[in-house]
């Protein structure tokens, strides 16, 4: 067997070598490497070779790539194209600073918005991977007050058997436990799920089986489905189950199945990473030890269902409302009422709470690619003009304009591939960033953002469009006659011609125009975030600790959640600095709470009043621990040991709002009201409003009682008042919660500034990447502006040189540089104004406390601009004012 | 004026007269000169001189050690022949009076 030489080596010569001159060099190494084999062994000759190779690189490649003089070739289409082509690349490698100006421009431009889009293609569009995910519904249950997802499980059951629309439903509650490993224990997300969930939904099994109804009945053995991410992150790159298992909330549960990636559970954005049959709730959400599968009363399942087919949503949806199968916990004498909505992303808020601000930032990032869009154009008028000649010499030789264009086109769609490709890789880079900028009810959000399919075609698509309308600029100035274009000017580069420079300043000008909206949205969005942040919570916001406990898991009886819970309180608020500890069941802020229907004697609720508010479980300390002072009456006092609780009148303390709406006009302290268990409360005090779920929340009733009255406190979270910032204290106070009791473990320790950022999030990310996409659009418009002005310096060099010449003073050729730059950015911000008040209107459901007519907003918009078009002219300025009349005279 | 390189490869052509083809040059130069001698380098090198029109290549039958690829041999034209002598002449010019000087000063 003849030796050959290494492939790759051998590839790369052929490709770099002239292709004269290919078929004699490859044979005349092939002969040597033969005769150095046979000599020094097949090691050597291929060091050798690849020597050579290497050597011989750089001699081909400078040899290929030489420009040759361009002969206009007869029409044979093809040739002459990759001819052209070529000739794009050369010049583009011409001018390198004009040309990487364009490109970056054109790179930035593309990768925000096809970063955009990613997530909007991850959010919104694409489905989750299950089969068929466009038959899924989720079941929706209408309420007066929006709808509610959450159904009982004997209800679930009934339906499940009676119902004939579905192929099947299947019932599915999100859970977090307690996952024991190697490296201890830390809280996972996972789901609950009915015995069919993977028969109907059909994700895909990579290892075993998924889960059958046969693991879902009473005394089931524990089992466990687990996603792809989790059983790698336990079991590396183990293939088979082996008879593994993992610990959860200390109960083992054997690994029945593994789903193949990218499948995290039905709920978009999170990361559910086991599959527990609903049997199994008890052991994985003990409240109190108390199972939730027989009640009649508690709401805690989503369902989805797989519609069958020919069957309608309103066919579904009458057999729902026919079937009396307890559902939904039946709420005074109401027949519930149901909607159904497409369950491919399964149930999940994101797309619907993402999607909007997704979609306007898409286009705002679009606005900012026609920005970087005019830098390209301004970069091919640029080479047009220094082509003009070549391109006149072509059109007298019998060049048509379609030739012409096309030499054009090219140009630009060379600019366009780079700039596309640069874009991609900007996307790929800066997408998971964004990502991790978004939460859900103040958790991170888990999105597989991939350049896939529609990414890429969105990238291709918005590349070429830019590329298109940018290489249109230059093919339209010269379409009306390009010999005369390219010759009259007499072998000036075609940056002197009048009109060249009039298209110039009108790129410019639209640049500004563009700029202007996108910056006026921006600062829209800022002032929006500034008073957001500056709505009064009642809370003392800067000086707050909440540090959340899950007592559930400790498994504590009601007198030792009693006792766990004062001696906390107490330890926390004998720390150094702490003014105040107390302890609440719903933390400030945390977008979720409890409610509970009130009957208030002598007050009759309008027709459809939502008597069901809002309320809260506290220690004695709570509200001087959240800085809540109270208007009138006195605050909770600790019950009498061995307590009234489930007897006698239960003290409360309402809440302004409340007091006010129930008994306009008279005393509060003192009125008792009913909850629709008969119970009886007396209020003993009223408090000022804060804000319970959300910042920009109207004010509602809401109420707080004793938490050493309830029975069970699964979790809530202490709250702990600082004299100084209490972020430093974190882990003191983590600390000292630990060690009051081991046994609770902590779910999150979290100033209460960082609980309201993260209440506030939407707002936030939205503005971030706003206030980003303005800065980008202004930072393109200053290096479009500042390429047109150092041009048209470069270009009228000669005139200065004359007026210096006669007498001018320096500085007032740098004005006059100065006036021109403001005044192109000026016009752009004026003829900008339509566009900025246009995209107020469309945002202004998102903006608080400022209307999308904001004359300061625009004022604040107009002088950055101004400022931005003054810095990037002065540059070109002072080298006008620096221009030698003797050296620029002499060229003439 | 022909470059060093340039006059390298036309004095191994001329040296080895019908047998000069890439590997014979190659080789030639490494010989005398001791550096080796990227094959790409050569025939950029020899693309140059044949398009000022100082040697003249053609092409041979494939054969079997080169994989079944040509070769392709050189020759010196009478123009070649001439510009070596001009470089020769040339330097010879400038040399002249300086080698004891400079073969003293550099051992």
């Amino acid at each position: 067997v003849r030796a050959r030489p290494p492939r790759l080596a051998e590839w790369l010569l052929a490709a770099s070598t002239a292709e004269r001159d290919r078929t004699a060099l490859l044979g005349d190494l092939q002969e040597e490497f033969a005769g150095r084999v046979a000599r020094h062994g097949l090691r050597s000759a291929s060091r050798w070779y690849w020597r050579q190779t290497r050597a011989s690189l750089v001699p081909n490649l400078r040899r290929r790539l030489r420009p040759r003089p361009v002969v206009p070739s007869r029409d044979h289409a093809m040739t002459s194209l990759t001819q052209d082509v070529r000739l794009a690349l050369r010049l583009l490698a011409r001018r390198p600073l004009i040309s990487t100006v364009a490109v970056v421009s054109l790179a930035v431009g593309i990768g925000l918005s096809a970063g955009i889009f990613s997530l909007l293609e991850a959010v919104v569009l694409r489905p989750l991977p299950v089969a068929a995910p466009g038959d899924l519904r989720v079941v929706l249950e209408v309420r007066e007050r929006g709808m509610n997802h959450n159904f009982t499980y004997p209800g679930f059951v009934a339906y499940r058997e009676a119902q004939e629309s579905f192929t099947d439903v299947v019932a599915l509650s999100l859970v977090t436990a307690a996952l024991h490993d190697a490296t201890g224990s830390q809280m996972v997300d996972g789901e609950l799920v009915s015995g069919s969930y993977f028969d109907t939904l059909g994700p895909r099994i990579r290892i075993g089986r998924g889960l059958a109804d046969a693991d879902n009945v009473a005394g089931a053995p524990p089992v466990a489905v687990l996603s792809d991410f989790e059983f790698r992150r336990l079991f590396g790159r183990a293939t088979e189950l082996g008879g593994r298992s993992v610990r959860l909330n200390g109960v083992e549960f054997a690994v029945v199945g593994v789903t193949a990636a990218p499948f995290r559970g039905m709920q978009l954005g999170r990361n559910a990473r086991f599959w527990i049959p609903l049997v199994h709730q008890p052991v994985l959400e003990p409240v109190g030890g108390e199972s939730l599968l027989s009640r009649r009363t508690a709401s805690w399942l989503t369902v989805i269902g797989r519609i069958r087919p020919g069957v309608s949503n309103v066919q579904a949806i009458a057999e729902l409302e026919a079937l009396d199968t307890g559902l939904t916990q039946r709420l005074a004498d109401r027949e519930p009422r149901f909607a159904l909505v497409p369950g491919g992303q399964g149930d999940s808020g994101l797309p619907g709470q993402t999607g909007p601000s997704l979609t306007l930032l898409l286009g705002a990032a679009l606005l900012v690619l026609g920005v970087a869009c005019a830098n390209v154009a301004g970069l091919l008028l640029a080479r047009a003009g220094d082509r003009s000649r070549e391109i006149a010499v072509r059109a007298a030789l019998g060049a048509g304009r379609w030739r012409v264009a096309r030499l054009l086109l090219i140009d630009a769609l060379a600019v366009g591939l780079a700039g596309t490709a640069g874009g991609v890789i900007a996307a790929r880079l800066t997408a998971p960033l964004a990502v991790s900028l978004f939460a859900q009810f103040g958790e991170p959000v888990t999105l597989d953002v991939v350049l896939n399919g529609p990414v890429l075609a969105f990238a291709a698509a918005a590349g070429l469009l830019s590329a298109l309308s940018a290489g249109m600029v230059p093919v339209l100035r010269g379409w009306r006659s390009p010999v005369l274009a390219g010759l009259a000017d007499g072998g000036r580069s075609a940056t002197s011609s009048a009109g060249a420079r009039r298209s110039r300043r009108l790129l410019v000008t639209a640049q500004f125009a563009l700029t202007l909206g996108v910056v006026a949205a921006a600062v829209l969005l800022v002032r929006s975030l500034a008073n957001v942040r500056a709505v009064p919570t009642g809370l003392d916001v800067e000086h707050v600790a909440l540090v959340s406990v899950n007592i559930g898991a400790a498994g504590f009886d009601a007198a030792r959640t009693r006792d766990y819970i004062g001696r906390v309180n107490g330890r926390l608020a004998a720390l150094p600095g702490v003014r105040a500890a107390g302890f609440g069941r719903v933390p400030p802020l945390g977008f979720g709470g409890s409610r509970m229907t009130v009957m208030v004697p002598g007050y009759t609720p309008e027709p459809d009043e939502d008597m069901e508010i809002n309320y809260n479980m506290v220690s004695p300390e709570y509200f001087d621990a959240l800085g809540i002072d109270l208007v009138s009456g006195a605050g909770l006092r600790p019950p009498v040991a061995g307590g009234t609780r489930g007897g006698g009148v239960v003290p409360i303390v309402v809440n302004e709002t409340m007091a006010r709406q129930y008994w306009r006009g008279r005393r509060a302290v003192g009125q008792r009201l009913h909850l629709s268990d008969t119970a009886l409360l007396e209020v003993v005090g009223v408090a000022r409003d804060v804000k319970y779920r959300n910042v920009l929340e109207a004010p509602r009733p809401s109420f707080y009682f004793s938490v050493a009255r309830a029975a069970t406190v699964p979790d809530g979270v202490f709250h702990v008042r600082t004299y100084d910032d209490p972020a430093p204290m974190l882990d003191a106070l983590r600390h000292a919660v630990v060690e009051v009791d081991p046994l609770v473990p902590l779910s999150a320790v979290r100033t209460l500034e960082h609980q309201l950022a993260l209440n506030i999030n939407r707002e936030r990310v939205t503005t971030t990447i706003g206030a980003a996409l303005g800065a980008t659009a202004l930072l393109l418009s200053a290096v479009g502006l500042f390429a047109a002005m150092a041009g048209l310096v470069a270009a009228r060099a000669r005139e200065m040189g004359v007026r210096l010449a006669l007498g001018a003073v320096p500085a007032t050729l740098a004005r006059l540089v100065l006036r021109e730059g403001l005044r192109m950015a000026l016009w752009g911000g004026a003829a900008g104004i339509a566009l900025a008040l246009w995209l107020g209107t469309v945002i202004e459901s998102r903006l608080y406390g400022v209307g999308p007519f904001d004359p300061l907003s625009l004022g604040g918009a107009l002088a950055l601009l101004a400022g931005v078009a003054l810095l990037a002219a002065w540059l070109p300025a002072r080298r006008a004012a620096r221009v030698d009349p003797v050296q620029v005279l002499r060229v003439e | 004026m022909l470059g060093e390189f340039e006059q390298s490869v036309l004095l191994a052509i001329a040296h080895l007269g019908e047998g000069a083809y890439g590997v014979t040059i190659r080789q030639e130069i490494e010989r005398r000169t001791g550096r080796e001698v990227a094959i790409g380098a050569l025939y950029t090198a020899l693309d140059r001189i044949e398009r000022k029109g100082l040697v003249r290549s053609r092409m041979s039958d494939p054969t079997p050690t080169r994989g079944g690829r040509a070769k392709r041999h050189f020759s010196l034209r009478p123009a070649g022949a001439r510009a070596l002598r001009q470089s020769r002449e040339f330097l010879n010019r400038m040399w002249e009076g300086l080698e004891p000087d400079l073969k003293r000063s550099r051992p």
